[in-house]
C-alpha cells in the first residue's frame, strides 16, 4: 500500500475540480480514497470511524479546493488533513469516553494504554492484530514514522512536544510489536547481559 | 550489554549513532537480528493491504457537498457565537471552581498575567502575539495531573479540541488565499479559547498543588 504522498491525479483535475466538474471531484475521490481511509484506519485502529472520518477529510478536501496554494504536493495536503483530523479525534472529549466505556480502568489517562487482552491471547499475533493492540500514540508514531515518512520533528510537533517524544514512541511501538509478533513471548534480546553478549 | 531499541532504529534509520554501539551491533548476532527484525517489521507494515472504502462512500459524499451547496437559510454568526457562548460558559465555570478553592487559600502555582482580551487586539499580528504568549502562558504551568477531575477534566478537553478545530481550519484556509477578515476571526476565536483555557488550566493546577 503506498502512503498517500506518492498518489497522483492526473493532469488538469484539479482544476477542473476547482470549476466544479463533478467528474473531477469524483477522480479526486477515488484516487484518495483507498489511502485516505487505510491512513485513517491505521491511526484510529478502528475500521468504522476510520470511514466517517474519510468523509470528513473528503468534505474538507472537495470544498476547500481553492485553498490548497500550490505550495508542496496536492497529496501531501490531503493526508495533512487527514492526519490533523485524526489526531483531533484521537483527542477528543467523547472518544476518551467510548474508551472508558470499551476498556474501562484498562486505559491510562493519557489514553495510551492498550487493552487488557486474556492471558495469552496476545501473542503471535499477525501484525494487523499487533499494530491495532499498540496504544494510540506508539500507533500513530510508528504509522507516521515507518510507513509515511514522517520525521521525528514532524510527529513531535504534531503532538506538541519535541522529536524526543517521537523517538521514544517509536523505541516503545517496536518493543511492543516484537512481543505481540513473536509466538514464544519471550524475547528479550537487547536486555542488558553480565557477560559476552 | 546489547543495543537498546532506540540505538538500533537510529541504525536503521541512518541516525547518528554512538561509534561503540554501532561497533557492538556489527559483531554481535542477536543485535544484528533485532535490527534485521525492525528492518522487516517496517517493510511489512508498508505492505499491509489499503484498506477499502465503503461502497457507498463516493454516493453519500456527494450527497453532503450537495445538501452544503444548497441555499440555506442565512446563518447569523452561528459558529462565532458558539464558541463565544462556550467560553463565555466555560469561564463562569472556572470562577466557580476557582472559588471553591476557597478564600485564603495560598496560591501554589504562580497565577497567570492577566489574559483580558483587550478590545484594542485588532490585528492579526497582534492576535497572533498574544496567542503565543497564551501557549507560553499555558507552558509554564505544571503538568496535567494522573488523575483529574471531571468538573476540570471534560473542559479543558473540549477547549484543547476546540483550539485544534480552529488550528486546523487555520492551516487548510492558507496564509495566501484566505480572507484577512476570515483569518482574523479565526485567531480572535484561538485567542479567546486559550484565554478559557488557561484559566482553567491554572484552577486544575492550583487544586493538586493543594
Amino acid at each position: 500500500m503506498p502512503s498517500i504522498a506518492d498518489i497522483d491525479l492526473a493532469p488538469g483535475t484539479l482544476e477542473r475540480a476547482r470549476a466544479g466538474e463533478i467528474d473531477a471531484l469524483e477522480a479526486i475521490y477515488r484516487g484518495f480514497a483507498p489511502g485516505v481511509t487505510t491512513l485513517a484506519r491505521r491511526l484510529l485502529g478502528r475500521l468504522a470511524a476510520a470511514e466517517d472520518l474519510a468523509q470528513d477529510v473528503f468534505i474538507d478536501v472537495l470544498t476547500k479546493l481553492d485553498q490548497y496554494d500550490g505550495r508542496g504536493s496536492f497529496a501531501g495536503w490531503v493526508r495533512s488533513i487527514t492526519v490533523t483530523r485524526c489526531l483531533m479525534q484521537l483527542r477528543s472529549p467523547w472518544r476518551r469516553g467510548l474508551r472508558l466505556i470499551t476498556h474501562g480502568d484498562a486505559e491510562s489517562r493519557s489514553g495510551d494504554a492498550e487493552p487488557v487482552a486474556p492471558e495469552g491471547a496476545q501473542l503471535g499475533l499477525d501484525l494487523e492484530r499487533a499494530l491495532d493492540r499498540l496504544g494510540e500514540t506508539a500507533r500513530l508514531v510508528v504509522w507516521l514514522h515507518d510507513v509515511e515518512g514522517y520525521t521525528h520533528a514532524e510527529i513531535g510537533a504534531l503532538l506538541g512536544g519535541t522529536p524526543s517524544l517521537s523517538k521514544s514512541q517509536l523505541a516503545r511501538a517496536h518493543e511492543r510489536l516484537r512481543e505481540l509478533l513473536e509466538p514464544s513471548g519471550v524475547i528479550q534480546p537487547c536486555m542488558p547481559v553480565s557477560t559476552i553478549c | 550489554m546489547h543495543a537498546r531499541i532506540d540505538h538500533l532504529l537510529n541504525l536503521r534509520d541512518g541516525e547518528p549513532v554512538d561509534l561503540a554501539v554501532r561497533s557492538h551491533v556489527e559483531s554481535c548476532t542477536e543485535c544484528a537480528r533485532t535490527k534485521a527484525e525492525i528492518e522487516t517489521v517496517r517493510r511489512r507494515l508498508a505492505a499491509l493491504p489499503a484498506v477499502d472504502p465503503s461502497a457507498d462512500g463516493w454516493a453519500r459524499l456527494r450527497a453532503r457537498i450537495d445538501a452544503q451547496s444548497r441555499p440555506a437559510v442565512p446563518r447569523r454568526r452561528g459558529g462565532a457565537v458558539a464558541i463565544a457562548a462556550s467560553c463565555a460558559m466555560l469561564g463562569v465555570l472556572a470562577g466557580m471552581l476557582l472559588r471553591e478553592t476557597g478564600p485564603g487559600v495560598p496560591e501554589l502555582v504562580a497565577r497567570p498575567a492577566a489574559v483580558v482580551l483587550p478590545q484594542t487586539l485588532d490585528s492579526i499580528e497582534e492576535l497572533r502575539d498574544r496567542s503565543r504568549v497564551l501557549e507560553e502562558v499555558l507552558a509554564a504551568l505544571p503538568a496535567r495531573p494522573a488523575v483529574e477531575r471531571a468538573g476540570t477534566a471534560v473542559p479543558i478537553d473540549t477547549l484543547q479540541a476546540q483550539v485544534q478545530w480552529v488550528d486546523h481550519q487555520l492551516s487548510v484556509s492558507g496564509a495566501a488565499h484566505a480572507a484577512p477578515d476570515l483569518r482574523e476571526r479565526l485567531w480572535r476565536e484561538r485567542v479567546e479559547i486559550m484565554n478559557t483555557l488557561v484559566q482553567l488550566r491554572y484552577v486544575e493546577a492550583q487544586r493538586v498543588a493543594l
